[in-house]
């Protein structure tokens, strides 16, 4: 029962998350929030016992942050 | 105007379509760690019962992950290296020759004075981390794509925060998916290696190094596949950054 707790309220922070990201008309906060999503599917990996592709998931988000904040930086903060 | 409505409606009824299949099929689906379910009754207790007699491999996800789809690894690793060059070869239809430290200015660096002292304390150790995630690939969680990733890390956030303008740091994109390829031949090496020894394609235990105990050719099999990982999944991230860079250069060179 607690690790469905734990999961419901992950699974609702990724769609409120995602909601964030879609929504924000500030780029790199975007981005920020971006990396809180990769964090939060880390720790859904971990709850679901897949340690393995946890690590994968928590390198691979903070190099496509890392991506996205290039792209930010190269191109134009502020969604039109 | 009437089309970009007409196709917004076919969207959100097709989500709501999608929704409602989902919604129905998700009772079909076994719950998780339910010991009656098809992959749990079959497949996996092969895997658990049988894996480490028949793979010599300390940890079951790796013997798994090298040994039983070892095959499946090696285009795994081919995948990430044509994603790489195919990502180099969109951004960068004129690829620059030569690595040009004036492409990134003053302008281009990350963060304040502070992050520039700290990130170059920190990357030493995200490389070591690599390093012995890496070589504990067998035994811990972790492996090559980590390790490989670890290091593109550690190079990407080096680079962008020291500015690019450091003399000893040059991987050109030329460099980068060289080194790629060269991962994806280490790991195919190490499958053909036993084939002259009498073995079969990836079969471990007969690696020409003249040692005796199979487990122990086994662990260097797999050390050897994972640093071909390793190499390549580094260089893949590596690539893409430098086309994304290179190609803001071309851009700004045109006007």
């Amino acid at each position: 029962m607690q690790v469905f707790m734990i999961e419901a309220v992950l699974l609702l922070f990724l769609i409120a998350t995602t909601i964030v990201i879609i929504f924000d008309k500030d780029l790199l906060s975007s981005a920020i929030v971006y990396c809180a999503f990769s964090f939060c599917t880390m720790l859904l990996y971990i709850v679901m016992g897949a340690p393995d592709v946890a690590f994968t998931e928590a390198v691979i988000g903070v190099i496509s942050t890392i991506y996205f904040v290039i792209a930010i930086k190269t191109t134009d903060r502020w969604c039109k | 105007m009437k089309k970009k409505k007409i196709g917004q409606a076919v969207g959100v009824i097709l989500v709501i379509a999608m929704v409602c299949v989902f919604w129905q099929l998700i009772d079909y689906l076994p719950v998780i760690g339910d010991p009656k379910s098809a992959p749990n009754s079959h497949v996996s207790k092969m895997y658990i019962v049988d894996g480490p007699s028949m793979t010599h491999s300390p940890n079951l996800v790796t013997g798994v992950l090298a040994d039983f789809r070892g095959f499946d690894t090696l285009w795994e690793t081919t995948v990430m290296f044509l994603a790489g060059m195919a990502v180099s070869m969109i951004l960068s239809d004129k690829l620059k020759r030569h690595w040009d430290a004036s492409i990134f200015g003053e302008i281009r660096t990350f963060g304040g004075a502070d992050v520039k002292a700290m990130i170059p304390l920190i990357v030493p150790f995200i490389l070591l981390y690599a390093v012995y995630v890496l070589f504990h690939g067998e035994v811990s969680l972790g492996g090559g794509f980590q390790a490989g990733a670890l290091i593109a890390l550690g190079y990407i956030l080096y680079a962008m925060v020291a500015g690019l303008t450091i003399k000893t740091v040059k991987v050109t994109q030329h460099l980068s998916i060289c080194l790629a390829a060269l991962g994806v031949f280490i790991y195919a090496l190490t499958g053909i290696l036993p084939m002259f020894n009498g073995g079969k394609f990836l079969d471990y235990g007969r690696l020409p190094f003249g040692a005796e105990a199979t487990a122990e050719l086994h662990t260097t099999g797999i050390l050897m596949i994972e640093v071909g990982v390793t190499v390549c999944v580094a260089a893949t991230i590596v690539t893409i950054l430098e086309a994304v860079l290179e190609r803001k250069s071309l851009h700004d060179g045109n006007q």
